[in-house]
């Protein structure tokens, strides 16, 4: 075959050769996009998108100010009534599981510059990077409750993992007994999740507030991940079927606390051995 | 041919615009999430060069996911989509052809074949897009259902935007 003639056959079929370079070009940004957190990230794309996110965010952030007031108000009520409850030598009334929690979690706060919430995996991104010593791992809280993982960080940005994710696992406790279950979310609605092997019997009931086991490096014992909705025990089976109203408003959700894990490195170089 | 380029742009944009400020954060249900911007290629004149409509397509796209941390998900669906289109209106001509130049809206061509022509465009394309997003098999019942869902959400926006932004004859042939 001549030069010429694959010449004329290019020509011929541009229109199909483009349709297939373009989607190999779309194809190709989708991977590197979905295997983000398992590779060393590209601190160029990541900063860049993450800047123009930034930009949106700024200028519509204006809008949320009273609703972020709202909710930071709040906080500080429940964090005086806590104040005031330790005063008084009165126990916590959650599931802190130690006192030297506080000597081993330290909380960051960060701005939330995006957060999805109606794919089938959902991210936030927020306006802390590696910089600011953000690593992948840390968990991520709110006002709220627990929000999601840290998953990877540009010197600038972070992506969290959120909770409205197929590949996340939470250990959840129930914390009225302490009883042990697992939190995952299986898609359609961004406000609520499913509560996993949580044995039969047990003294659950719907308005019943489930809170982080404290068992995993992401999170502290005690932070709130939501209240049953709904549940039912088939006859014959050993678990519930729960499902879980979860507190974090994921299409409202403004600020957050990252947490970092003194020990986390420690326990986890355990966990490898086991 | 003569393109106008003023009414692409502005069409571009606002479409653009309205999709990542607006739609994308838009959850029916729980599952219906609607995407007009596909009116932008639908909207072409029949006899565009197909390489201008699959770059346009691939633009309009990117831009799209550039905005909404999805990679090259829009970008895919909508060069697909651009790359079908004419196809589908080969298979849906009327008997006397399209006249040079042609915008397919619904008011020229009618509510039935307009819903045909948009409802199979807007099938190829979400479909497309949410077998991307989750890309496994063992969510087969979670696409076709968002698919469905959101075909019929976008088509009824899109409908409501035909009707007020081209209903008017003399706008219809800007």
């Amino acid at each position: 075959m001549s030069v010429r003639s694959i010449i004329r056959f290019i020509v011929r079929y541009h229109v199909f050769f483009l349709f297939l370079i373009l989607e190999s070009l779309s194809l190709y940004f989708i991977y590197e996009q979905k295997t983000f957190h398992r590779q060393k990230m590209l601190a160029v794309t990541g900063d860049m998108s993450g800047r123009i996110q930034e930009i949106y965010s700024d200028v519509t952030s204006y809008l949320v100010l009273g609703a972020v007031n709202d909710s930071l108000m709040a906080e500080m009520a429940r964090l005086k009534t806590k104040a005031l409850q330790a005063g008084d030598g009165l126990p916590e009334p959650d599931f802190r599981s130690d006192t030297l929690d506080s000597l081993i979690y330290r909380y960051i706060p960060a701005r939330v510059i995006r957060s999805d919430y109606t794919a089938f995996n959902n991210y936030i991104v927020i306006d802390k990077g590696s910089l600011d010593s953000i690593h992948p791992g840390m968990g991520v809280t709110s006002n709220y409750g627990v929000v999601g993982i840290v998953v990877s960080s540009s010197p600038h940005f972070s992506r969290i993992m959120s909770l409205l994710h197929h590949d996340i696992q939470i250990s959840a406790r129930l914390a009225k007994n302490g009883q042990l279950a697992s939190l995952v979310w299986e898609g359609h609605h961004p406000q609520r999740a499913a509560l996993r092997y949580l044995t039969y019997p047990s003294p659950v009931a719907v308005g019943d507030t489930i809170v982080t086991a404290g068992s995993s490096t992401y999170f502290p014992g005690g932070e709130l991940l939501g209240t049953v909705e709904k549940m039912e025990l088939e006859p014959g089976a050993d678990f519930y079927k729960i499902t879980v109203r979860l507190s974090t408003p994921f299409d409202r959700l403004h600020y957050v606390y990252l947490i970092d894990n003194a020990l986390q490195k420690e326990q986890e170089t355990l966990e490898e051995g086991l | 041919m003569k393109i106008n380029v003023l009414r692409l742009s502005f069409q571009f944009v606002a479409l653009v615009l309205l999709q990542v400020l607006v739609l994308n954060k838009i959850l029916l249900f729980g599952y219906a999430t609607p995407m007009i911007y596909p009116l932008f290629i639908l909207s072409l004149p029949v006899n565009m060069p197909r390489w201008l409509e699959l770059l346009l397509a691939f633009l309009m796209g990117l831009l799209i996911d550039l905005f909404s941390n999805t990679g090259g998900m829009h970008a895919f669906s909508l060069v697909l989509l651009a790359f079908a289109r004419p196809v589908i209106l080969i298979f849906m001509a009327p008997k006397e052809g399209y006249d040079p130049g042609e915008i397919p809206s619904l008011y020229r061509q009618g509510l039935a074949w307009f819903s045909v022509y948009a409802t199979l465009a807007l099938f190829i394309h979400h479909l497309s897009f949410y077998v991307l997003e989750v890309f496994s098999l063992s969510y087969t019942s979670y696409i076709l259902g968002r698919t469905l869902a959101s075909v019929l959400f976008s088509f009824l926006l899109m409908l409501l935007i035909e009707v007020i932004f081209f209903i008017n004859p003399k706008q219809a042939r800007l």
